[in-house]
């Protein structure tokens, strides 16, 4: 049956709610606008292609029917990002944050930085606010055996990953960051380690968040999660730090109070936003 | 978007646009990339008289170089009779490429006695 393009504008409709509901908290962050006309060209593509792998990866595995093809997952994500290119530019545009005046690469670079939260939004409130959220649950069905657990595994993390970046991406440029690092003592910082990795325990393990993991007495799966979570976190909160441009002419303790700090929100998007985007309530063998 | 069996005619123009715009945006930033960034931020400022019965000056500064300036802070002095009497401070958070503001500077006397104002000092960073 051919789909019709009512029930495709309701789509949108709920993408384009998604997308300001996990976005706008960005789109107000002063320090975000102005990555916009610092940051060059490379990083801006490199942000773009990370995005994208990011959409690909929460669309195969989140975001679409079971028997989907990499076609569909392509094309799916290529309509997320041109429509939070225009929702964002338009935003902008409403607010002020960008006007005619402007030089065309301070007016694109603005919108590219914002737009590539809101496209992870989009494909997250499409994916989670619609009522068919039953057949989102991604994996393909022929998959068994070993290709299952690799995709299990890959599932968790691409999960994890978009978790994170929604999380962690609205502070990882602001001053504060810097401010805190700096007064951070070392048992502090250490402190830090250990908080996140009692979130991620707490979230994943005890909360009983819809999805929460029923590890029974399978410690070693367990620290597993675990551990891949906040690697995940580490990674998103440093790969943030380099494209905000906050890891040059940084001394080696003050790079790493940096990436610690911005990883307790990035841990906490990590576990819970891993548990929340996907559905289904897992018990680990 | 998720689709059921077909795409409909909405969904087939948003992937088209979404396609253009990606293609036009990675375009357009390969383009920006070969162009020179060695370029330091150029800050030219002009200044004006206001037409007022105060001593008001309109300030235009603009970015022609080739990056952003960071923290711009310009100290404007006033000089009567080959004098400087006054001087007030700026501070501009960004100055983007080929970006113009506009500032006021105000001092408390009256037009007759104002005089001219002249840049004293003009400190950025490169962010």
């Amino acid at each position: 049956m051919k789909k019709k393009s009512a029930q495709s504008l309701k789509e949108f409709g709920r993408g384009i709610i998604g997308g300001l509901l996990f976005s706008l908290p960005i789109v107000y962050t002063m320090e975000v606008w102005w990555l916009g006309f610092i940051l060059p060209p490379e990083k801006l593509i490199a942000y773009m292609a990370g995005t994208f792998f990011l959409l690909l990866g929460y669309n195969n595995f989140s975001g679409l029917h079971e028997d989907h093809s990499f076609g569909e997952v392509c094309r799916d994500s290529v309509e997320e990002i041109g429509l939070a290119f225009v929702l964002t530019f338009l935003f902008l545009l409403l607010i002020g944050r960008v006007d005619f005046s402007m030089s065309f690469y301070e007016i694109t670079g603005k919108t590219i930085v914002e737009t590539m939260i809101v496209a992870i939004g989009i494909s997250v409130g499409t994916a989670q606010l619609g009522e068919n959220k039953d057949k989102n649950t991604g994996m393909k069905s022929n998959t068994t055996g070993r290709n299952k657990k690799n995709n299990e595994y890959l599932k968790l993390v691409s999960l994890s990953i978009c978790g994170a970046v929604l999380v962690c991406a609205p502070v990882a440029s602001t001053e504060e960051i810097l401010t805190i690092a700096v007064e951070s003592s070392g048992l502090q910082t250490l402190l830090m380690v250990v908080g996140s990795i009692l979130l991620s325990l707490i979230t994943l393990f005890y909360s009983d968040f819809h999805g929460t993991m029923d590890f029974g007495k399978n410690t070693k799966i367990m620290c597993f999660h675990i551990i891949t979570n906040y690697l995940v976190a580490l990674f998103v909160a440093f790969v943030f730090l380099w494209y905000s441009g906050s890891l040059a002419g940084q001394s080696f303790q003050l790079l790493v109070a940096k990436t610690v700090l911005l990883a307790i929100p990035a841990s906490l998007g990590a576990s819970a936003g891993r548990l929340l985007l996907s559905s289904k309530k897992k018990q680990v063998q | 978007m998720n689709r059921d069996t077909q795409i409909s005619p909405l969904e087939n123009i948003v992937f088209y646009v979404g396609l253009l715009i990606i293609t036009g945006l990675v375009g357009y930033l390969i383009f920006q990339s070969f162009q020179d960034k060695n370029l330091p931020p150029d800050l030219k400022i002009s200044i004006a008289s206001m037409a007022s019965k105060e001593c008001a000056f309109k300030v235009m500064v603009e970015n022609k170089g080739g990056t952003s300036a960071k923290d711009v802070n310009i100290v404007f002095n006033l000089f009567q009779m080959g004098e400087k009497t006054e001087s007030s401070t700026v501070s501009i958070d960004y100055m983007p490429v080929d970006s113009k503001k506009t500032l006021w500077v105000v001092f408390k006397k009256s037009a007759s006695d104002c005089g001219s104002l002249r840049v004293g000092s003009l400190a950025f960073l490169k962010p």
